[in-house]
């Protein structure tokens, strides 16, 4: 292996935590999910429908598209309404990471499209572009590794094959193809911020922040889109040099971030600001932009800082020998995204208990879930549960369920009829073992005589 | 995805947003700068303004066969803002009939008459050190339209 490519793998495929991958996808799949949400689809498709086939020039990326229809195929309205709710689908699939390669690699696609077509008419605009880009570039990467139905999936048929419960943290983990898309997109930031910087540098020189620039292009987009600040801005001189100042700065040395990642803490919020501002001031939504400023903010450390703040934890002590307990345990685990339990097999840990709870039963915590609180005192059945949904942000709706009045009388009925009924192994190895039906006779394992 | 292959992905997006950034895709492709959308350059709000500079507020007056003239805006065509910038202003700027013929076209679709003649007038604002003024209104260019007349 050459030195240069060593060099090269240990920038773009040094281990980098897969959650801040993740969250990536959950922030820009959100917002591209409500931009196009937001869409008045029929108003566009039927204006677009209504344009002269003159005037229709498709981009390259649409040509692409429907290359098999033909070089240069019109979609219909109806086609676009199709490929509309389809990439809608697509979003919330891949927001909540449930087959979430290929609902990302669909979702970009349908964006492409719906834009492209958009854009094929002779306008064009600059936000959904570095979108697009992202989007595809987090369908190449395992994006939903983490914060997704896909890993929870994953964790519970471990759980079923395993017979044990999966206690990684939800949130750890690292890969080596975690870092490139983001490193990527950061990039490309610096890459479009150079074009801009670059583009008012070719053109006009340091004239562009005389001030009259910005005045007049404040004043200008103010004025044509109905902003207050843009009109004040167009008046105001010195306001408008520091601004202008300002902006240049920031596009011609975006690029130092990629030199220098800490200066990230001080570009990340400049650039969101710089964002803001241009929509306050001239109404053109780089919102995207912001969103994508999420690929700079190191979110494993973030949530690693967060939890080191977080009270003590309670202990759940569910049955060990019980197929459903051991996948309910890893559920419960997998959305503990705060970390705010410890999970206890029941057997394994009893020899502890013993010596140090008096006031636990070890028939009673076999009959029901316990949760041992830090300050020393025990939920059980129904009511640990409930704790569990108010101690995890995730299960909070739940938790709102079974505060309603009346629910946990029958809760507490439920819970009792499900744990008599489920079946737990005898103390032997999952390999050769039978299990106790709710009749209490032995028969061979296998968890799908459960309950569950 | 292998190493090598996430790296030709990697370097090739890269590669052609590089090429996007500096102008250098359009000529290559031989099409306008936006053909290879998403790969964009970024050269909004580029040229300089000096004292003096004017904001244009372009107005269209469409002339009617009858010698009767209206305001044309972009709601007469169907056309958001954009698309009326590009087609119609931008081509009474650059003299571009055809294009203007299209939409007086979709003018003559929604109002059940023609327009003979579209003229472009500018009602600007000068920006001077002091404040904002209104300059005086011009006429930017003016077209005749095939079949106007009919």
């Amino acid at each position: 292996m050459s030195r240069a490519w060593r060099a090269w793998c240990a920038y773009w495929f040094r281990p980098a935590p897969l959650l801040d991958l993740a969250a990536v996808r959950v922030v820009a799949v959100g917002l591209q999910l409500w931009l196009l949400l937001r869409l008045d689809h029929h108003a566009l498709f039927a204006e677009l429908d209504g344009l002269p086939d003159a005037l229709y020039e498709p981009l390259a990326a649409l040509r692409l598209l429907t290359l098999p229809f033909g070089w240069r195929v019109r979609p219909s309205g109806d086609a676009l309404h199709v490929v509309y709710w389809l990439t809608v689908a697509a979003g919330a699939l891949a927001l909540v990471g449930w087959r979430t390669n290929a609902a990302l690699a669909a979702f970009t696609l349908g964006n492409v499209a719906i834009q492209a077509y958009r854009y094929s008419f002779g306008e064009i605009h600059h936000p959904e572009a570095l979108m697009v880009l992202a989007l595809g570039l987090l369908a190449l990467a395992p994006a939903g590794a983490r914060l997704s139905v896909d890993d929870l999936r994953r964790r519970l048929a471990l759980a079923r094959r395993e017979r044990r419960v999966v206690e990684a943290d939800p949130l750890a983990g690292e890969s080596p193809f975690a870092r490139w898309p983001l490193l990527t997109v950061r990039w490309l930031f610096a890459l479009i911020y150079l074009s801009a910087a670059w583009s008012k540098l070719a053109a006009s020189g340091l004239a562009w922040v005389n001030g009259y620039t910005l005045r007049v292009y404040a004043l200008r987009d103010g004025l044509r889109w109905g902003s207050d600040l843009g009109v004040w801005l167009g008046e105001q001189h010195v306001v408008a040099v520091l601004a202008s100042v300002g902006a240049l700065l920031f596009e011609a040395t975006f690029w130092l971030v990629l030199v220098v990642p800490a200066l990230a803490v001080l570009y990340v919020p400049l650039g969101a600001a710089f964002h803001a501002g241009i929509y306050l001031v001239q109404r053109a939504p780089f919102f995207q932009f912001i969103a994508l400023y999420s690929v700079f903010v190191p979110w494993a450390a973030l949530a690693a800082r967060l939890r080191g703040r977080r009270a003590a934890r309670a202990e759940v002590l569910y049955d060990d020998r019980c197929p459903f307990c051991i996948r309910t345990a890893t559920l419960v685990r997998a959305l503990d995204w705060g970390d705010r339990l410890a999970l206890g097999g029941l057997e394994a840990r009893w020899p502890a208990l013993a010596a140090s709870r008096r006031d636990l039963d070890l028939d009673q915590c076999r009959r029901e879930m316990h949760l041992l609180l830090p300050d020393g005192s025990v939920r059980r059945g129904f009511d640990a549960f409930t704790e569990i949904a108010r101690r995890v942000p995730l299960l909070w709706p739940l938790w709102g369920g079974f505060s309603v009045p009346g629910v946990p009388a029958i809760g507490r009925r439920v819970y009792r009829w499900v744990a008599a009924r489920r079946t737990r192994v005898t103390a032997c190895t999952f390999e050769a073992c039978g299990v106790d039906g709710p009749d209490g006779a032995s028969r061979p394992a296998d968890d799908r005589a459960g309950i569950a | 995805m292998s190493r090598a292959a996430v790296s030709i992905v990697a370097a090739a997006v890269l590669a052609l947003q590089a090429a996007a950034s500096f102008a250098l895709l359009a000529p290559l492709a031989g099409r306008g700068p936006n053909w290879l959308w998403p790969f964009l350059d970024y050269p909004m709000y580029a040229r300089a303004h000096r004292e003096g500079a004017v904001v244009d507020r372009p107005v269209v007056i469409g002339t009617l066969p009858d010698g009767r003239e209206v305001p044309v805006r972009p709601e007469d065509l169907g056309l958001n803002f954009w698309r009326f910038h590009y087609g119609v202003v931008e081509g009474l700027e650059r003299g571009n009939i055809d294009g203007l013929a299209v939409h007086a076209d979709l003018y003559r679709a929604r109002h059940g008459t023609p327009l003979a003649r579209l003229r472009l007038e500018s009602r600007p604002l000068v920006v001077t050190r002091d404040g904002v003024r209104p300059g005086r209104p011009t006429v930017v260019a003016e077209a005749h339209l095939p079949g106007g007349a009919r």
